[in-house]
């Protein structure tokens, strides 16, 4: 994670958007994902609306389906079942990400399938991983927005830290927070583990972690803290990396203002609990309309455009892409 | 007395301002209101603390929470704690008091009302000539522990002349200064992410703009700047970012 976004570089009549730029002013391609431990949360629904908000607007955007096992990308999106799929890549039956690409009903938006994978998403193998995350870099479009999928494996979290902005999706229920929580801890250790290997402390965290009770470690915060106090540079150094690592919280299904109140409640929990800043982006208020929108195959935002659900979808799309639009308040709009 | 334990405590790497999730320059409303929100949060049917927090857990972070709120509501008590863990809130008592004469000093001076919490206000009976003795001696304690650095004329007369203080500028006079971000953080309760990012003019990182203020504040006055020249020209440059 960690796009430089600018308000140069687009002369564009929506000024709310902001396009990331690179150094040299060229337009940087985004890539969003979407996960959050727990299936049903609404994880494929809100990857789905973002890349059609998006292409709406005039952005090139490449959605793929990494719910290895249970994609339904495509029947979100009205496409009848894809031919060409991730497993053909990964298979290397196709050399480029392009040769899977799939045309969706939408303007701008094209789809990469994981539909009938014999592929599970855990099973990917290391070298299967690298080279899918720097073909990746190289397909042709301003965003690319990844569908995690449920789950913690290594290649989940590897794809969520390898995006520019990584979302999750939380509702308000015990099992999901268990499952947010699981996911948000699972991501910063194997992002710690990165930094181990680039910083050269494996043998430090080893120690700390080896008395963590003496040490007084219960929390990843602790742990910081603990490597911050035994070496003041590297706990700088380790610091700054973990800093790069801010997860985005979209609260959906919300059903009362306590719901609302959620988000910042993990947020809170997050900063004391792993010591890491998270950004609430908003909630999204439960509703029916979604499952009608389902049966009927068809995205809620082309079926019910102005429904409440669409509403509240806007303003959290218009933070997911112009970081400046902050989520404050948070009381829930009748 | 609670207060007199909570102090003299000085549980290594507890910052109340951070339990309440406040800037050190938090007004008693802000304090109240971080209080109360808090509270909701760590109570043990909070459903944002299920799989990480045990009962345990939470009632330790409550009694945390407590303790944090107990001090940093009284103004003397606040001023004491700021001075045993070298936080320049840049306040005298009397400004956290009068902070916002109209709502919340006058509340003060004349009866304060915080609804359920004043019930657990009890105003600390402090022996002022212990405190004053206290405070001199944290003063000379505090001022042993900034770096050494060699003194640069070229330096000092930039230092002097300086308009635009920016997070570049801020970076060079640390270094200069021979002070690395851990010793700041210690000396601000700044959390040394928030200094990279102040350093970085990384608005999107940084917390809200009222946190800003108190870190470029706590920052500038740590560093030996003009605080309030080194306030109003960054927190210009901050507006303007966010101005679309």
């Amino acid at each position: 994670m960690g796009v430089i976004f600018s308000k140069q570089g687009l002369n564009d009549a929506s000024s709310e958007y902001i396009q990331p730029v690179t150094k040299d002013g060229g337009k940087e391609r985004v890539i969003i994902s979407v996960g959050g431990g727990k299936g049903g949360v609404g994880k494929t629904l809100i990857a789905a609306n973002l890349g059609i908000m998006l292409a709406r607007e005039g952005r090139r955007v490449i959605l793929i389906d990494l719910d290895l096992g249970g994609a339904n990308l495509h029947t979100c999106l009205g496409v009848d079942l894809p031919k060409s799929t991730l497993s053909d890549f990964m298979q290397k039956d196709v050399t480029n990400l392009s040769d899977i690409l799939i045309e969706t009903p939408i303007n701008n938006l094209r789809l990469i399938s994981g539909a009938q994978d014999i592929l599970d998403i855990a099973n990917i193998k290391y070298m299967q991983k690298v080279r899918f995350i720097n073909k990746l870099k190289e397909l042709d479009a301003d965003y690319i927005i990844l569908d995690l999928g449920a789950g913690t494996s290594f290649n989940t979290l590897d794809f969520f830290l390898a995006s520019d902005i990584g979302i999750v999706t939380i509702v308000p229920e015990p099992t999901s927070i268990e499952n947010v929580y699981r996911f948000i801890k699972s991501a910063f250790y194997r992002k710690l583990k990165n930094a181990e290997s680039s910083l050269k402390i494996k043998k430090m965290v080893d120690d700390i972690m080896k008395n963590r009770i003496a040490n007084g470690i219960s929390t990843p915060s602790d742990l910081l803290k603990k490597i911050e106090e035994t070496e003041q540079d590297i706990g700088e150094a380790v610091r700054k990396e973990m800093a790069s690592f801010s997860p985005k919280l979209i609260i959906n299904m919300v059903r009362s203002q306590t719901d609302v109140e959620i988000g910042h409640a993990v947020s809170s929990v997050c900063r004391k609990y792993f010591g890491i800043e998270t950004e609430l982006l908003g909630y999204i208020e439960y509703d029916n309309l979604v499952w009608q929108s389902i049966r009927k195959k068809n995205p809620v935002i082309l079926e019910f455009p102005n429904s409440k659900l669409i509403s509240d979808f806007n303003r959290v799309y218009k933070r997911i892409i112009n970081p400046n639009i902050r989520f404050i308040d948070g009381a829930l709009e009748r | 007395m609670l207060w007199s334990v909570n102090v003299s405590n000085n549980k290594a790497g507890i910052n109340y301002y951070e339990i309440l999730e406040v800037s050190d320059n938090a007004t008693r409303k802000e304090i109240v209101e971080a209080y109360q929100r808090a509270k909701s949060v760590y109570s043990k049917d909070s459903m944002a603390l299920y799989s990480l927090y045990s009962d345990e857990d939470s009632t330790n972070m409550i009694n945390l929470i407590e303790e944090a709120y107990q001090v940093l509501i009284n103004p003397q008590r606040r001023e004491l704690y700021n001075r045993e863990h070298n936080i320049n809130s840049h306040r005298s008592v009397v400004n956290i008091i009068f902070d916002k004469p109209g709502e919340l000093g006058r509340s003060f001076v004349e009866t304060p009302n915080f609804g359920e919490q004043e019930n657990s206000y009890e105003d600390p009976k402090i022996n002022k000539a212990a405190f004053k003795a206290y405070v001199s001696v944290s003063k000379q304690e505090s001022a042993k522990k900034a770096p050494e650095y060699k003194s640069d004329d070229t330096m000092e007369s930039k230092i002097r002349s300086e308009e635009e203080f920016s997070g570049n500028f801020f970076t060079e006079v640390r270094k200069y200064k021979n002070m690395n971000l851990g010793y700041l953080s210690s000396v601000t309760k700044v959390a040394v992410y928030h200094l990279e990012a102040l350093e970085r003019e990384d608005y999107k990182t940084l917390p809200a703009r009222v946190y800003v203020r108190g870190f470029v504040k706590s920052y500038a006055q740590s560093l030996g700047l003009d605080r309030d020249k080194a306030v109003t020209a960054y927190m210009k440059r901050y507006d303007q970012a966010f101005k679309k």
